[in-house]
């Protein structure tokens, strides 16, 4: 029954998080830190955590040192951190409801940091649900993460820096890599964004790194290609990959195979968003950046005052952005908790404001250069896989829309796509791409499936402890409720 | 358990060598097993997201609950099993 | 969807009760269209846990009832539609002493009223049910209780009456009736807030939750409350239970559906209201669905849970069907507010139908009739 009250709480220990918290910490503010991860690190800091790791290390001097010192901020009594816990539920604004696999409790604070981050956008194509086709943070997971190198030979496809980086790692500790296969073929693009990638600072550095280990591989590397389909029967054995021409389209007639155990793949990053979706934060749509984006001013305060979102979870934007991003979002929580800005934190918010400014421009130039104008939908085939967890395919849609079943509500109740235990993040954002011009009037906006608690499954006993209030029953209860 | 963290657990019936700290999808694809679940038609799936989102790799432990071999550390002696969704009641 | 410029009947509201009427009528030769402010079934009947129960029903509606699940079952043969229908036979339980004594006088009752339904002891409610929890004492069982799938059975019962000539056009929220006067075929006019406008001489009140504001439409006040109903499904899982469960006193309705979801509701309430438009989980009443759910079957406490969501039920203040005629014009007509419309509407749809079709039959059913509220 008792609601902890603290200052701040802070979604997710990655990047932004970590920075977020220490920044509100420092200004006195009292924080909790809650993260789904048994580790603290996020996609990007992450720990090795196995003792049989097999890899070499990837983590540079530069990132440990700066874990090192993100984990400092947060080592004060003023900080609660709660790994191994999802945030299931927000309502009434503030108040969020946390699990921790044992059992279910709540929180109330003045202000709200989502730090939630990302995940890979795929797009659906034949064959991307066999065994072995793998998203590129999945791979990233494994090496980086587990120490545990995927099964050879390795085909890296798809679009975005992640996937040169994961290529990069692959080389790096020794895995064969058949292929590397990007969708954009915009070199010169390098040259027309130069003013703008030249904010990247360290970025730069480290992309001009991951460019040489892979140049030096020797790797076959295939610009303005793209995996058109995926084969295997009881996992993948091979691809076939094939040109991408001028309309976007793929040019079948041009298709090549490549054997493979394992396919890499991701076509960018799109934030999480279930937690704002809960909350109902505005967004607006960036098809470079992951597609829905929150809004945020500069203080990274969303349309619901007193709810901040940093980091990969309002906008894609990589690690440097993200931890500027939780720096600006922590401070400004920790003001909106009433608590007041010292000279130097104002300082180091002027500081980290134009630190972001800086990090945009080089966002955006290299968003340039991996445009393209691929159409991925091009890829799909009757049999094509769209929801993974309820098996509807693309055939399965097309005859409902041959029923006069159009619209997305209309489709889940028919197919029940988006209902598995995903619920809806591998499918629905498809779903609504290709429905977008199949309704009455194409200029409405498409009512989607609403997110609803739990923002992630929880198990049904995490819910059977917390102390509650004895209910209210009925005196009969056929007669309608008292409502309040 | 050994002294360098080795340990045994099973999946579907299978003695698998894992290490302490790893998920069992970590442990599982070092051991050549990438495929850990039917889907709705019976085919095979396995880790695809690697990070707790896509419930790809998801598995029944102990005869008990469904978990995220992504996400769930192995333990010594742990049954793992293939969650089949084309089971139809 | 374009509108048609004349129907012999317009149904406001695509729901399960509007359908239930749509589907005969147009079946008998009629003209009819169902106009919907969203989707057709996207509001309670779309949100709905599909129970079809006879044992936790009002004694006044135990005649109905039994009807009523026939016509579910028959949709096939009567429509050509598969409404997602099983019979596995429900059990409600007890686990107070207070709830027992309740047990079995509402058993009495039941089969006084000829339901085929019985009083299982401690042993026998174990025997047809292993996995019930060791707090049940006591329960009943009915063979006849069902369940119908609502997101099956929506697009079923739209394609079906489309079938039969009937037009279901959602996006069309009906904004004013207009009586004229001396007109026969055009009685009606029935407009919506997209400008169309069509003819009628027939109309039928059918609109849910918003009954009473259609109702005001026609120039009757309809007396009526609007429940925030909450329900949960959990991810799949091999067969943990088999019957239709509800609960004495503690409010629950369980099933698990063919493909291995369970759905978890009975009735707590979430928080909203139909004039914010607002319908969310309301923390404490969820948490204490999930411990009733848990304690009558514990084995479900391991499962995922996927999805809450919540959704308007209209009651009458006493809880009972509102069908018949509204107000003085017998060619008004209203149907729903009824505690459990679901499993009922295909009996009061049908019986509607009925009186509209046919004046002789005018005079039944009155102890349902809107005009019990009238002052
Ligand atoms: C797999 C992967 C690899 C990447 N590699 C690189 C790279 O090499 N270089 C680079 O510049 N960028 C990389 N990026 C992008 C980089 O990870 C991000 O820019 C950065 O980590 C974003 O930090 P963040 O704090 O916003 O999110 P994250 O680091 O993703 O942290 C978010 C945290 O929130 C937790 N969380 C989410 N929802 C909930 C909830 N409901 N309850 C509790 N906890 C929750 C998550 O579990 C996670 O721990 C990568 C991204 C991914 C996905
Ligand atoms: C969560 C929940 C669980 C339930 N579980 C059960 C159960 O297990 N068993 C059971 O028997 N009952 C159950 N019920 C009750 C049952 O769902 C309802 O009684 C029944 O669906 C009501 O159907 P209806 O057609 O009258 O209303 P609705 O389905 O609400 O249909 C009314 C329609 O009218 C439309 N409308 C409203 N105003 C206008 C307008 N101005 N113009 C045009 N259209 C309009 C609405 O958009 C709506 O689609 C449950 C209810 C809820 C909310
Ligand atoms: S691989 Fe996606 S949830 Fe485990």
């Amino acid at each position: 029954m008792t609601i902890e009250e603290v200052d701040v709480t802070i979604i997710g220990a990655g990047a932004a998080g970590l920075s977020a918290a220490g920044e509100a910490a420092r200004m006195g503010a009292r924080v909790v830190l809650v993260d789904d991860n048994q580790h603290p690190g996020g996609q990007y800091f992450r720990q090795p955590s196995p003792q049989n790791y097999k890899c070499k290390s990837l983590v540079s001097e530069k990132d440990r040192h700066r874990f090192v010192q993100l984990l400092k901020g947060i080592d004060t009594p003023l900080v609660r951190y709660c790994p191994g816990t999802t945030v299931w539920d927000i309502h009434d604004q503030f108040t969020i409801g946390l699990a921790d696999g044992e059992r279910s409790r709540r929180i109330r604070s003045a202000a709200i940091v989502i730090s939630a981050g990302a995940r890979d956008h795929v797009y659906p194509f034949p064959g991307w649900t066999l065994p072995g086709v793998i998203t590129a943070g999945g791979s990233q997971n494994l090496i980086k993460g587990m120490g545990i190198a995927p099964a050879a030979p390795v085909v890296v496809a798809g679009n975005g820096p992640l996937l040169l980086v994961a290529a990069a790692n692959l080389v790096s500790v020794g895995v064969e890599v058949a292929a590397v296969v990007e969708a954009s073929n915009r070199p010169w693009n390098i040259v027309r964004h130069a003013a703008k990638l030249i904010h990247g600072g360290s970025n730069l550095g480290l992309a001009i790194k991951y460019l040489k280990i892979l140049y030096k591989s020797k790797i076959p590397f295939l610009r303005g290609y793209g995996v058109i389909a995926a084969y295997g029967s009881e996992c993948l054995s091979a691809v076939d990959v094939a040109p991408i021409i001028r309309n976007g389209k793929f040019e079948r007639s041009q298709a090549r195979r490549i054997t493979a155990k394992t396919m890499v793949t991701g076509m960018g990053l799109t934030p999480s968003l279930e937690l704002p979706r809960l909350l109902g934060l505005k967004e607006t749509s960036m098809p470079l950046r992951g597609g829905p984006n929150i809004i945020t001013n500069e203080k990274m305060m969303s349309s619901v005052f007193g709810v901040f979102v940093a980091g990969d979870g309002s906008s894609i934007g990589g690690v440097e952005l993200s931890l500027v991003e939780g720096r600006i979002a922590g401070i400004n929580a920790a003001i909106h908790a009433g608590i007041g800005a010292s000279e130097s934190m104002q300082l180091s918010l002027t500081r980290d404001l134009s630190a972001h400014r800086r990090l945009c421009k080089f966002r955006s130039g290299l968003e340039r250069v991996f445009m393209n104008n691929v159409d991925w939908y091009d890829l799909l085939t009757p049999e094509t896989i769209i929801c993974r967890c309820e098996d509807v395919t693309w055939g399965k849609l097309h005859k409902c829309k041959e029923k006069g079943l159009i619209t997305p509500l209309q489709l889940k109740a028919a197919t029940r796509i988006g209902m598995g235990r995903c619920q809806g993040r591998n499918c629905l954002g498809t779903l609504a791409a290709l429905t977008s011009h199949e309704g009455d009037d194409p200029t409405k906006e498409q009512e989607m499936p609403r997110t609803r608690p739990p923002a992630r499954p929880i198990l049904l006993s995490e819910l059977l402890h917390e102390q509650l209030p004895p209910p209210e029953l009925p005196d009969d209860p056929h007669l309608p409720r008292q409502q309040d | 358990m050994n002294a360098n963290g080795q340990l045994n657990f099973r999946f579907d019936g299978q003695e698998i060598i894992g290490y302490a700290g790893e998920s069992i999808a970590a442990a599982l694809i070092a051991s050549g097993i990438s495929a850990t679940r039917l889907s709705a038609t019976g085919m095979p799936r396995g880790y695809f997201c690697g990070m707790g989102v896509c419930w790809e790799c998801v598995v029944r432990i102990n005869g008990i609950n469904t978990v995220r071999a992504c996400r769930q550390v192995v333990e010594d002696g742990m049954i793992v099993e293939t969650v089949n969704a084309a089971e139809k009641l | 969807m374009d509108l048609p410029k004349v129907a012999d009947i317009v149904i406001i509201g695509a729901g399960i009760s509007g359908l239930s009427v749509a589907l005969p009528i147009a079946k008998a030769g009629l003209s009819v269209a169902v106009l919907d402010k969203n989707e057709p079934w996207s509001d309670a009947s779309g949100a709905n846990a599909g129970t079809l129960s006879i044992q936790v029903k009002r004694a006044e509606v135990l005649s109905l009832i039994y009807e009523s699940i026939e016509r579910w079952k028959r949709m096939p043969e009567d429509y050509g539609i598969e409404v997602g229908f099983g019979q596995p036979g429900g059990i409600r339980v007890a686990t107070t002493e207070a709830e027992y004594n309740q047990l079995e006088k509402s058993v009495e009752v039941q089969k006084n009223k000829g339901i085929d339904v019985r009083m299982l002891n401690r042993e026998a409610v174990r025997q047809l049910g292993p996995w019930l929890g060791p707090n049940v004492m006591a329960g009943s069982l009915c063979l006849y209780d069902s369940y119908s799938n609502p997101l099956v059975a929506g697009n079923a019962m739209v394609a079906g009456a489309r079938k039969l000539g009937g037009v279901i056009a959602g996006g069309n929220r009906v904004s004013e009736i207009r009586r004229n006067a001396m007109s026969d075929i055009d009685r009606f006019s029935i407009k919506t807030v997209s400008g169309d406008t069509i003819h009628a001489s027939h109309v039928v009140n059918a609109a849910g939750a918003w009954a009473g504001e259609i109702s005001s439409m026609l120039g009757v006040k309809l007396p009526m409350e609007v429940d925030v109903n909450m329900l949960t499904v959990t991810e799949p899982s091999p067969p943990i239970f088999n019957r239709v469960v509800t609960h004495v006193g503690g409010i629950l309705s369980l099933k698990q559906l063919p493909n291995g979801t369970c759905l978890i509701g009975g009735g707590w309430q979430g928080r909203g209201s139909v004039s914010s438009g607002t319908k969310n989980i309301d923390y404490e009443r969820f948490l204490h669905n999930m411990r009733v759910a848990a304690d009558v079957i514990p084995k479900i406490r391991d499962l995922h849970i996927l999805r809450t969501w919540a959704g308007f039920e209209a009651v009458a203040p006493d809880a009972l069907p509102i069908m018949g005629q509204l107000g003085e014009d017998d060619h008004v007509w209203t149907l729903g507010c009824a505690r459990g419309g679901y499993s009922l509407a295909p009996a009061l749809g049908a019986r509607l139908a009925e009186m509209i079709l046919n004046p002789s039959k005018r005079d039944t059913l009155l102890q349902f009739s809107p005009q019990r509220f009238a002052p």
